[in-house]
């Protein structure tokens, strides 16, 4: 547990030689184990902060502007439709569809956010329950 | 919140509308402007943080029951909350060693499936204060799906409450889920059977609906769902959302964007 200890800190990165350690001596929950936690933990904080710490206050270039200006609503949508339609290895309309389709109502008569949550998730469950 | 929840949101600058990055996100706008003074408008933000937190605590608890099954102690999966803070990637992981496949592979999926934090830090990035470092990282660490889409939807100058609120509420949810799941798995059921897997794409339709107003992104939209629903079932997890991306490509290219066009609609 003890190599753990430093993990604990969330943004901070993770010193190196406690990588190395871990690889070198294979205990507890296993090294190989312990090196993909902290190579996905790193990973990521790279991957989500690299936008926050690069561009703050900065003015970005045009193509870059419209990158991200574009990017959200594909990616929201892309979220949006494999959430819906996705299962494992495949495409599949079932009772999600349903309670998409009663969160898409509420979202067009602009019911508050929490309706439309609550909305898809209890149509979801009963169309569940019925089939 | 109530009704006015949507409105708060909706109004100020049409929604994502005032994500114009560059007018806004320039340097004219200090580094106090986005870092909390101004969230007293906001009525509805406390109550959307804590709904969507709830949602992703009842798949927190799933990940610390899948992580203790997949043979990590309750206090490492715990962990791994914590460090990693991202769900679906974790997921990915456990998911991997619970196969019983190497785990630097479970990291490398998970990996692959964060790649979009790219695009959505870039975004939020664009609509946040300079900062000092510490502060940016820690931006960065609360950066996830949820907390981007809402900190994208409103005035620039919410961005950074938005951000904070929403991944804090978040945070509060999945680790404490966590550690529920881990040590006390038994005690809960799937959340599926109550229809908890519809509030992820459901939160994330109600967070997509203001971009839609406007054609250039509404075509992003729909181009980003088709290509990644088309890759779903041949594409390994993580690449359809990437591929996503690629949906955008023809509003970048078709030249000027919203943004430059009506700078000052925005606010």
């Amino acid at each position: 547990m003890r190599t753990f200890a430093s993990f604990a800190s969330p943004a901070a990165a993770l010193p190196r030689p406690v990588v190395l350690t871990a690889l070198e001596t294979p205990r507890g929950p296993g090294g190989a184990v312990v090196l993909a936690i902290a190579v996905l933990a790193l990973g990521t904080l790279v991957l989500k902060s690299a936008g926050p710490v690069a561009a703050s206050g900065r003015t970005l270039p045009p193509l870059l502007a419209r990158a991200v200006d574009a990017l959200p609503p594909a990616l929201l949508a892309a979220l949006v439709a494999t959430g819906t339609v996705g299962v494992a290895g495949g495409l599949a309309v079932d009772a999600r569809a349903a309670g998409m389709a009663v969160a898409a109502l509420a979202v067009w008569r602009r019911a508050p956010f929490p309706l439309v949550v609550l909305g898809a998730a209890v149509t979801t469950a009963l169309v569940r329950l019925a089939t | 919140m109530g009704t006015d929840d949507r409105g708060a949101d909706d109004r100020p600058g049409g929604g994502p509308t005032a994500g114009a990055p560059v007018p806004s996100g320039g340097p004219t706008r200090s580094r106090g402007a986005g870092s909390g003074g101004r969230g007293a408008d906001d009525p509805g933000l406390v109550g959307r943080a804590v709904t969507i937190a709830l949602a992703v605590a009842s798949f927190g608890v799933s990940y610390g029951v899948l992580a203790v099954a997949a043979g990590l102690s309750p206090w490492v999966a715990v962990i791994t909350s914590v460090v990693v803070f991202a769900g679906a990637s974790q997921f990915a992981l456990v998911g991997v060693l619970a196969a019983g496949g190497a785990p630097i592979l479970g990291a490398i999926s998970g990996l692959l499936l964060n790649l979009r934090m790219l695009a959505l830090g870039a975004a939020v990035g664009a609509r946040l204060p300079r900062t000092r470092l510490g502060r940016r990282l820690l931006d960065g660490y609360l950066l996830i799906d949820e907390s981007a889409a809402v900190a994208l939807t409103g005035p620039p100058a919410t961005t950074a409450r938005r951000l904070r609120t929403v991944g804090v509420a978040v945070w509060l949810g999945w680790v404490g889920a966590t550690a529920l799941g881990a040590f006390a798995g038994d005690l809960v059921g799937d959340p599926a059977t109550l229809g908890l897997d519809v509030a992820f794409p459901a939160t994330f339709l109600a967070l997509l609906a203001p971009w839609l107003r406007e054609r250039r992104r509404r075509l992003a939209a729909v181009l980003g769902a088709a290509i990644a629903v088309a890759a779903w079932p041949v594409a390994p997890a993580g690449v359809p959302l990437m591929l996503a991306g690629l949906g955008a490509l023809p509003v970048i290219a078709a030249g000027r964007s919203v943004a430059h066009r009506r700078p000052e609609d925005a606010t």
